[in-house]
């Protein structure tokens, strides 16, 4: 699992020998088939639908193969406005899904309420219940800029380490694999955040 | 009949690598990890292998396949068993493990009773469907047929027509208003 001197791989590549380490060789399987999970919920649903057609093809980065259960999915693109009856749901989901789990905050509304954000049943951003790994602004986005963040989530995946101190979270035991289920409340989600993983920001005032 | 030389591939790569001296250690490296077991293994059981295809017993075919079926699976199996157990720990969950998966708890049990009513669609499928489906080979084959077979199916087709009169008794046949 030592890493190779830069060097010698590339002496020895030139000599006509590949040497990689089981580290590489995973996350480069990983990052090259990453399959989402196939739903959306608003607008920028239809721009996923784009990303995943012939124009723009999501097939060029391994990421085509949407899967119609949790069970298969690597990748949980969050497409759109998630009101509050549909955030249980989606945490529900995201909690079936196997790790190594990713999921991509698509657009405005997902990230934070979007143009939706005074509504009294719109959430204000996914990353309230479950952790985010890439945020995409816009309002839809365009396809590139999912395609963008595909390429940041595979960088993101290429540079997971197997073993030490930064392994990646879903090779650390307490590192939990579920999130609570917010349950309807009397006005709100209960709870309205999941405080373990989202802190509100403070805004300062001068 | 000829028996292959042992050893001729592995005296093929080795002249190929003297032709190259610039690459040669590399390749020596390459040569004897690819090329030996090549000049070790294969040529002998090529040979004992051309005699059991000669061999006239095509059951030989169904015991490697169930073989190559029984090791397929189990290899990516203990890959992944292997790779659970240095790498990544198992995270089951209450909700990871539950059964239905669209992101909606299910409800109640999956073990139901259907209600009795419906033994009237049950016989209206049995009488235009199931019936059907017997009646065609029996159609095509009864010239043939000894007297007992034709006893046989008499009994189901009386049978049958017994459920359309009580279905019809029932007014299943109206068309609803």
């Amino acid at each position: 699992m030592s890493e190779i001197d830069e060097e010698l791989r590339n002496e020895l590549q030139r000599q006509g020998v590949w040497v990689t380490s089981m580290q590489e060789l995973y996350n480069w399987g990983r990052k090259n088939s990453i399959w989402p999970l196939q739903f959306g919920l608003a607008c920028c649903a239809i721009e996923m639908i784009a990303t995943a057609a012939s124009r723009y093809d999501i097939a060029r980065f391994g990421g085509e193969v949407f899967r119609p259960s949790p069970r298969q999915a690597d990748l949980m693109i969050v497409a759109g406005t998630v009101t509050k009856k549909m955030a249980p749901q989606i945490v529900r989901l995201y909690n079936q899904m196997p790790d190594p789990k990713y999921v991509i905050s698509m657009g405005a509304c997902a990230i934070s309420g979007g143009p939706f954000k005074q509504g009294y049943n719109v959430l204000k951003g996914i990353d309230r219940y479950i952790p985010v790994d890439v945020y995409i602004p816009g309002c839809p986005p365009r396809p590139e800029a999912l395609l963008h963040a595909f390429m940041e989530l595979q960088r993101k995946i290429d540079g997971q380490k197997l073993t030490g101190a930064t392994k990646a979270e879903h090779l650390t035991a307490a590192q939990p694999s579920e999130f609570p289920v917010p349950a309807f409340g009397e006005h709100d989600l209960e709870p309205p955040a999941n405080r373990d993983l989202f802190q509100p920001p403070k805004i300062e005032r001068t | 009949m000829v028996r292959p030389k042992v050893g001729g591939a592995g005296k093929v790569i080795s002249r190929a690598v003297r032709n190259r001296p610039e690459r040669l250690w590399f390749s020596e490296v390459i040569g004897f990890l690819s090329g030996s077991p090549f000049v070790a293994f294969s040529i002998p059981p090529m040979y004992d292998w051309r005699c059991i295809l000669m061999t006239p017993d095509p059951y030989i075919f169904i015991v490697i396949f169930v073989g190559v079926a029984l090791v397929f699976p189990l290899i990516p199996l203990a890959l992944a068993w292997l790779w659970r157990r240095f790498f990544q720990p198992p995270k089951p969950g209450a909700e990871k493990n539950a059964i239905y998966e669209c992101g909606v708890e299910s409800i109640g049990d999956a073990q139901i009773q259907f209600r009795s009513q419906y033994y009237l669609y049950a016989i209206i499928f049995l009488i235009f469907d199931v019936e059907a489906i017997f009646l065609v080979p029996f159609a095509v084959a009864f010239t043939g047929l000894p007297v007992g077979a034709f006893i046989a199916i008499l009994v189901f087709l009386l049978l049958l027509i017994e459920g359309l009169v009580w279905a019809w008794g029932k007014g299943c046949l109206n068309w609803a208003r």
